[in-house]
């Protein structure tokens, strides 16, 4: 655990789809500064999880403290306003907004944002293409747009879910070198993968979760030990 | 040339100038409801009663309080957004996740109601509101009221203006975005919610524009709503709410057709934007703007 | 409910609507049992089928102009003339179908409704209607040239002969393969497409069965009432038969008879309310689309079913 004090703090997480339970008692924390992955197989929770803390599932109980304030129960706009951004799987690009609107479109949350210029340096195919609707992008440019955008906001915990899924090694990678940049600028992200070689390349500690539960935790150092109970535990 | 088909020009122009007015009436008011069912998937059955009430509230600022037409075009639009703020909050907003017809269901008993009550105090004759812009133009071979002329223009810019607000603004990219994923919008840090309920609220308010501009041409009754609103749905379907434009555009030129329908063919009037709603669904079923969806 | 339990509920049910006529004024009971025809019939298209029409009383309407017009103008016996009716409704509803269900949804529904508008305009001006007076005065005569129809009674027996006809033809459709591909359709359009089912046909079929028996509630009418009028064809009534249906339980077979009971009942009383009527019945459909949006009996269905679980589990 680094020494920054933690700012995600989840304790006993249940979370229900109407009547079936997808979550059975989550417990993980994030301290300022970091990069955590969550890791299992499909249907583990992991993205029931993320949308949990940004306010997304329809009931929960147990606890999430933000910065000490408990976000169980609060709307998902009062959730992005305290500086949460979230990133869904199928990255959430809008149609009829152009590539520009899409990334000018998330409203200003609190300063040490990128500036648009500072977002089109670092991704110049953004601007390239900024007059075409949103969704004309290939998924790796839409992947980069979904995250340029909450860039904008100057939300500094990002919670993303599967950034690479579906996306060839290349842009796997300048993915995550965006990310390890991003971590310069003292952003904290929490990260959905199933890819768990690419989050060992940029992460600092690994959870892993099986059946709604968190069943294992070790920093990236100790992956190398643990890969073999990692791959039966992923069904890989 | 003096008539076209036997009939005189000045007639036919006459006629296409009253069917531009109902056609601006068409106009904003599928603009309405396109904005609302854009945003909310709901069919607000209510349009027509809100409107109606739009011209009333007109018609009770003279009369109770000597308010005339133009603080009447603010007030009277306010006043029933407020209204449509609270049928939102209190019931319509239950229902965005369940299916689309209890939307409608809900909007038909709060028409139903609005009438009801408007019927039961007014009864069913008409009220006369004054011209604010008595006179016109003597163009030779017709006379062009000036009012008339004014809501043409009037209605226009409304349309235009609501499609530059939705198109071309923030905070119509955020209305834009929402009817996508509004979870997502939110998690931005937008109150959608909140935006539901203006959304809803201004739609209902561009229905009580569309009534206190009627007000001064036809008798304010608690009829004219349930009139209208039933036409308003062919219109709809034949535009399809696939574009902000293309309701515009459509709503205009059916009034317009509709009007050279009278002239030629007067007993077909009353029913010939429903053949052509029957003709579009044959060839376009989608509407003439529409996306299949 | 058990077998039994069901079975004494119906005789129960047979017996009352048989005793009925001796204890309140049969008139207004046919009326009660035309409407209750229609609903059923209604109810098979928006609660089996999924297709929520605004217009069918253009069905209802319309059969009961061209039944009155047969009757009294042709002089052809009455059974010709429901059965006219209930033809021209049929037909009527294969092209009103075949229009509307080139779209789905909010989109199907207001072109049922602008379609029914245009026949109301059409039934406002032809010649044979008689316009805003309707056709008046529409003669009983005999049934099958035998029976006299003459008191309201009797009426009311014949008419509680085709009410039940027809509930037990809906009864049937329901239970039976058609009627499970319906509500197939209802739950997920797509999946009973993805199934072979010709979607369509199937949509179309539900549409002309529930027009016919409109129709057949509207030949009723005209003979109980011995007139027609503009109102039997105006959206309120199409509007009428929607509350009915969901006050009583959209989907549920005896909800739109027990709808029809209880709106006819209220209008009755209202009467002399004048327009709060209207008023009256939008805030039901309000309260009850945000409260109660099974309806009476869909509520009765849905806690019954609720307690078998609980036991089931106990």
């Amino acid at each position: 655990m680094s020494d920054s004090p933690s700012r995600l703090n989840i304790a006993g997480l249940r979370a229900y789809y109407g009547e079936s339970q997808a979550l059975h008692g989550v417990d993980l924390q994030v301290a300022g500064g970091e990069i955590v992955s969550l890791l299992g197989r499909n249907g583990a929770g992991k993205s029931t999880t993320l949308k949990s803390i940004i306010g997304a599932m329809p009931s929960c109980t147990g606890s999430i403290l933000f910065d000490g304030v408990e976000l169980i129960g609060k709307p998902p706009e009062m959730i992005g306003r305290r500086g949460i951004a979230w990133c869904p799987e199928d990255r959430g690009i809008f149609a009829s907004l152009s590539v520009e609107e899409n990334l000018l479109l998330p409203p200003f949350i609190k300063h040490g944002g990128y500036s648009v210029d500072e977002i089109y340096a670092l991704f110049p195919n953004l601007q390239e293409r900024r007059r075409e609707r949103g969704t004309r992008l290939s998924g790796g440019e839409q992947q980069m747009l979904a995250i340029a955008r909450i860039l904008r906001t100057g939300a500094d915990f990002l919670l993303l879910d599967e950034p690479t899924e579906g996306l060839a090694p290349v842009i796997v990678e300048r993915i995550g070198q965006v990310l390890l940049k991003l971590r310069e600028r003292r952003l904290t992200v929490l990260l959905v993968e199933q890819n768990f070689r690419f989050a060992a390349t940029i992460a600092d500690r690994h959870y892993v979760m099986e059946d709604g539960r968190v069943v294992d935790h070790f920093r990236t150092e100790e992956m190398a030990a643990n890969v073999e109970k990692l791959k039966r535990r992923l069904g890989v | 040339m003096e008539a076209i088909f036997g009939v005189p020009l000045p007639i036919i122009v006459g006629q296409m100038l009253l069917g531009l007015i109902n056609g601006a009436t068409y106009a904003m008011l599928s603009l309405g409801l396109a904005v609302i069912f854009g945003m909310l998937s709901v069919i607000n059955f209510a349009h027509g009663a809100q409107y109606m009430v739009g011209a009333f509230v007109a018609w009770m600022l003279l009369n109770y309080l000597g308010l005339g037409f133009w603080p009447a075009l603010l007030i009277a639009p306010l006043v029933v957004a407020g209204l449509g703020m609270v049928i939102e909050r209190l019931f319509l907003r239950r229902l965005y996740n369940d299916d689309h017809l209890y939307g409608m269901l809900l909007t038909f008993g709060v028409a139903l109601v609005i009438e009801g009550v408007f019927r039961y105090r007014f009864g069913s004759t008409g009220q006369a509101y004054p011209n604010p812009m008595p006179g016109g133009v003597d163009l030779g071979f017709m006379f062009l009221p000036h009012y008339r002329v004014f809501i043409i223009f009037a209605s226009l810019a409304v349309c235009l203006g609501t499609w530059f607000l939705i198109e071309r603004t923030r905070l119509g990219s955020y209305l834009r975005a929402s009817t996508e994923n509004a979870l997502l919008v939110r998690t931005f840090g937008i109150n959608v919610p909140r935006l539901l309920t203006l959304t809803y609220a201004a739609g209902v308010g561009l229905a009580a524009l569309a009534g206190v501009f009627a007000a001064p041409i036809q008798n304010v009754s608690p009829l004219m709503g349930a009139n209208v609103i039933i036409t308003v749905f062919a219109v709809v379907v034949i535009g399809g709410m696939g574009s902000i434009l293309g309701s515009i555009v459509t709503g205009f030129m059916l009034g317009v057709i509709e009007g050279l329908a009278k002239v030629f063919y007067p007993q077909a009037s009353a029913t010939v934007i429903f053949l052509i709603m029957a003709i579009v669904l044959l060839f376009r079923p989608a509407g003439l703007f529409g996306q299949v969806k | 409910m058990t077998r039994t339990a069901s079975l004494l509920l119906i005789v129960a049910c047979a017996a009352a609507m048989v005793a009925a006529p001796f204890f309140v004024y049969p008139a207004m009971l046919s009326k009660i049992l035309c409407f209750a025809l229609f609903a059923c019939a209604f109810n098979l298209l928006v609660g089996y089928t999924g297709l929520l029409s605004f217009g069918h009383a253009m069905f209802y309407g319309g059969s009961a102009y061209i039944t009155a017009y047969t009757i009294q103008s042709m002089g052809l016996p009455l059974e010709i003339g429901i059965l006219s009716g209930v033809a021209a409704a049929s037909l009527l509803g294969l092209g009103v179908g075949l229009l509307s269900i080139r779209r789905q949804g909010i989109y199907l529904t207001m072109i049922t409704l602008a379609i029914a508008q245009m026949l109301f305009f059409f039934f406002l001006e032809a010649p044979f209607t008689g316009g805003e007076d309707g056709i008046q005065g529409v003669a009983r005569g005999k049934l099958f040239g035998v029976v006299p129809l003459g008191s309201d009674r009797a009426v009311y027996f014949f008419v509680l002969c085709v009410f039940a006809l027809g509930f037990f033809a809906v009864y049937r459709t329901v239970h039976s393969p058609f009627g499970q591909i319906l509500r197939a359709i209802r739950e997920n359009e797509a999946r009973a497409t993805s199934l072979g089912y010709d979607v369509q046909r199937f949509k179309l079929l539900a549409f002309v069965i529930s027009a016919g028996l409109s129709g057949l509630a509207g030949g009723m009418k005209v003979i109980v009432f011995g007139m027609v009028s503009l109102t039997d064809v105006h959206w309120t009534t199409s509007g009428d038969v929607v509350l009915m249906a969901l006050i009583g339980g959209i989907g549920t077979i005896a909800g739109p008879v027990l709808g029809a009971g209880v709106i006819i009942t209220m209008q009755h009383y209202l009467a002399g309310l004048g327009e709060w009527v209207l008023a009256v019945q939008g805030g039901i459909f309000i309260l009850l689309v945000t409260f109660m949006r099974r309806g009476l009996v869909g509520e009765v269905v849905h806690l019954l079913r609720k307690r078998r679980i609980e036991a089931g589990s106990s």
